[in-house]
């Protein structure tokens, strides 16, 4: 135990004292999230600020056949009408974007609207626009085809309830941190599952690739420390690593949060987010995403251990443990997608029930049965590659492969 | 003392190894070292001479536990390598000519960690480290990072790592291999330091010079069997060839023919 001890500390203060593992371990993690967030944030409120003050300009090809449109859109705010006289003209002036949108009436349009007769207007537009733009044109639509039955049903006196007798009010009962976590809460895990990986990853290639190569590991083989000490004082340091790059992570959103919360106005949507950041770090939650993490540091520290000492150099150990990433990503990515929940057959799938539990601790919406069998699950994995990882350790012929 | 009895060491190999091996090979094995006996004594220095290849590294490797043998005994000191490990490596140091050290530790804090895991207590390694660092003119690079090191700087730290719990019983797997004349010489001369202060030496080599300095017993490996074991002065005083390279030679072909 000593031992273990002796090692893990030598091991620790090593990596520590190399600038790439530290970049990878604990500046990257660190920066991430705030990038992340605080761009996302100030896009955000650029947007909408920017969509505040934008001038929609409207094309109309009419000839006077569509006074009641025209008439309609000069009192809509943020609008600006520009006549124009064909429709190819303002095809080309919509792709490049020196007007947005432009409507095109037949003639005899007012007429036929006038005599409740069958018509129809055409408008052009790129769905590539901005979201402002493509939601301001949908918003002309709507509202004048409403304003036309609103007018017509007056002139007949008929009242606007024939056409909705009964109106459907919604009731969203999830909370705000459930609907924005839903959307984001898978995200974060991902990130954490991957820092987990990469804080493994280099640490875990230098400690056994690495020694080999320089040498130093037969030197270590012959003092008075068991293989399994020396084995267990490198995971612990791995395990440690892709902890602390977990950990790193956490401490940048805290610090996503304070700066969106800082930048942001009441109402504004990157206050919403600030309040979920802010939901996030609760200490409840932050203990049961690192329980979670927990295992499965052992997880990657066992198997990319076992890779780095099978490995005769430190490239070939890069190129053996870097495909590993595909198996990582893959059902990180697939805990992603909406409707894949956590439950007691997700619960069994590794990385993917990570994916999903955290997903659903941020979200605050965690049922807890399936959630005690991913920890089950995790540290049953953790151990298997433990034991398989000792085994392999203590095999000369992979030590002293070379 | 090292005793080895009737040792053997077969490595079963890979695909890719066979195919390493040539058309020729069919077997799925290798006797890298085949029914091996001989015996080191405290006081002497004993210098297991052969080409790449002989099984030298090998059999020292498993005198220091870290291959086990697939057949036969070796006695390190009384304790049994494969039921004794940790007995074995507490009384054995191991040096090679690759100095295998850590470029981001200094040399203080290399032989404090190898000491601790030598089991000694803190005093103890403080006490020995500064009559090594002494001894060994480490003192002006001691809080230095061995990264940047000359070779016969971390040589000399090397040497110290394999020295710091005063090993009965000293390993050297070809010590001078890649280094230059002056750390070269350092390494000469800890082997007949280690003899003077009643160490149990197993030199392995493929340098006639080295043999001719060191040798008190010798031992000749060639393709895994142990050809030739007496006293060095003896084998010198029988030889049929001028030098030692072509007594070597000599023998190493008569042995190849007496297999055939």
């Amino acid at each position: 135990m000593k031992n273990i001890f002796t090692i893990f500390r030598k091991e620790l203060r090593d990596i520590t004292r190399d600038r790439r593992t530290l970049m990878i371990m604990l500046v990257i993690p660190l920066f991430v999230y705030p990038a992340i967030f605080v761009g996302i944030s100030k896009y955000i409120s650029k947007q909408t600020a920017a969509a505040g003050q934008e001038v929609l300009r409207i094309g109309i090809i009419d000839n006077g056949n569509a006074q009641k449109f025209e008439a309609f859109v000069a009192q809509m705010p943020n609008s600006k009408i520009i006549h124009l006289q064909d429709t190819t003209l303002a095809k080309g002036m919509i792709l490049n974007d020196s007007i947005d949108a432009v409507y095109y009436f037949p003639t005899g349009f007012d007429t036929a609207l006038a005599h409740l007769e069958p018509t129809a207007f055409q408008y052009f537009f790129t769905s590539t626009n901005n979201e402002f733009e493509v939601g301001f044109i949908d918003n002309i639509n709507s509202t004048f085809k409403q304003h036309l039955v609103q007018t017509k049903l007056a002139e007949v006196h008929v009242s606007e309830t024939i056409l909705e007798p009964a109106k459907s009010i919604s009731r969203n009962l999830a909370s705000t941190r459930e609907q924005i976590g839903s959307i984001v809460g898978g995200i974060l895990p991902y990130f954490f599952i991957i820092f987990c990986m990469i804080g493994c990853m280099y640490p875990a290639i230098d400690l056994a690739a690495g020694e080999k190569e320089r040498g130093s590991l037969e030197t270590l083989l012959v003092s008075s420390a068991s293989r399994f000490e020396i084995y267990m004082g490198k995971l612990l340091t791995v395990a440690l690593s892709g902890f602390l790059s977990a950990m790193a992570s956490i401490v940048g959103l805290i610090i996503s949060a304070q700066i969106v919360g800082a930048d942001s106005g009441p109402g504004e949507d990157s206050m919403q987010m600030a309040s979920l950041l802010n939901g996030i770090i609760e200490a409840k939650t932050i203990f049961l995403i690192l329980i979670i993490l927990l295992p499965l540091n052992i997880f990657f520290a066992a198997v990319t251990l076992m890779l780095s000492i099978y490995a005769r150099s430190f490239k070939e150990a890069q190129s053996m443990i870097t495909p590993l990433m595909i198996f990582i990503v893959f059902p990180s990515i697939f805990g992603m997608l909406p409707g894949v929940t956590l439950d007691y057959t997700t619960a069994l799938v590794p990385i993917l029930n990570v994916s999903l539990g955290a997903k659903e601790i941020i979200s605050g919406n965690v049922q807890m049965g399936p959630l005690i069998l991913t920890y089950i699950a995790l540290f049953a994995y953790a151990a298997i590659a433990l034991i398989v990882s000792v085994r392999f350790f203590n095999n000369e012929k992979n030590i002293l492969r070379g | 003392m090292i005793e080895i009895t009737n040792l053997s060491k077969t490595f079963s190999l890979s695909k890719q190894q066979k195919k390493e091996m040539g058309p020729e090979f069919t077997g799925s094995t290798v006797d890298a070292v085949k029914n091996v006996t001989f015996t080191c004594v405290p006081g002497r220095v004993f210098t297991l001479l052969g080409p790449n290849g002989a099984g030298k590294t090998t059999v020292l490797r498993m005198i220091a536990t870290i291959l086990k043998p697939t057949t036969g005994t070796i006695k390190v000191s009384g304790f049994d390598t494969v039921t004794h490990g940790t007995d074995v490596r507490n009384r054995l140091g191991f040096l090679t000519g690759s100095t295998g050290l850590y470029d981001r530790l200094t040399p203080d804090e290399t032989i404090n960690y190898f000491g601790r895991l030598n089991g000694m207590p803190d005093d103890l390694i403080q006490q020995r480290k500064k009559e090594l660092f002494d001894l060994l003119g480490i003192n002006d690079f001691a809080h230095r990072r061995v990264g940047k090191f000359s070779t016969g700087m971390k040589q000399k730290v090397s040497i110290a790592r394999t020295m710091i719990h005063n090993p009965e019983v000293v390993v050297f797997d070809e010590p001078t291999s890649g280094l230059d004349v002056i750390a070269a010489k350092s390494i000469i001369e800890l082997i007949r330091d280690c003899r003077k202060k009643g160490k149990t030496v197993i030199l392995s080599t493929h340098i006639m010079s080295e043999v001719n300095m060191l040798a008190d017993d010798f031992a000749i490996m060639h393709k895994g069997n142990l050809i030739y074991n007496g006293l060095f002065t003896e084998f010198k005083n029988n030889m049929k060839e001028a030098t030692l390279e072509d007594e070597f030679i000599r023998i190493a072909l008569e042995h190849d023919h007496a297999l055939v």
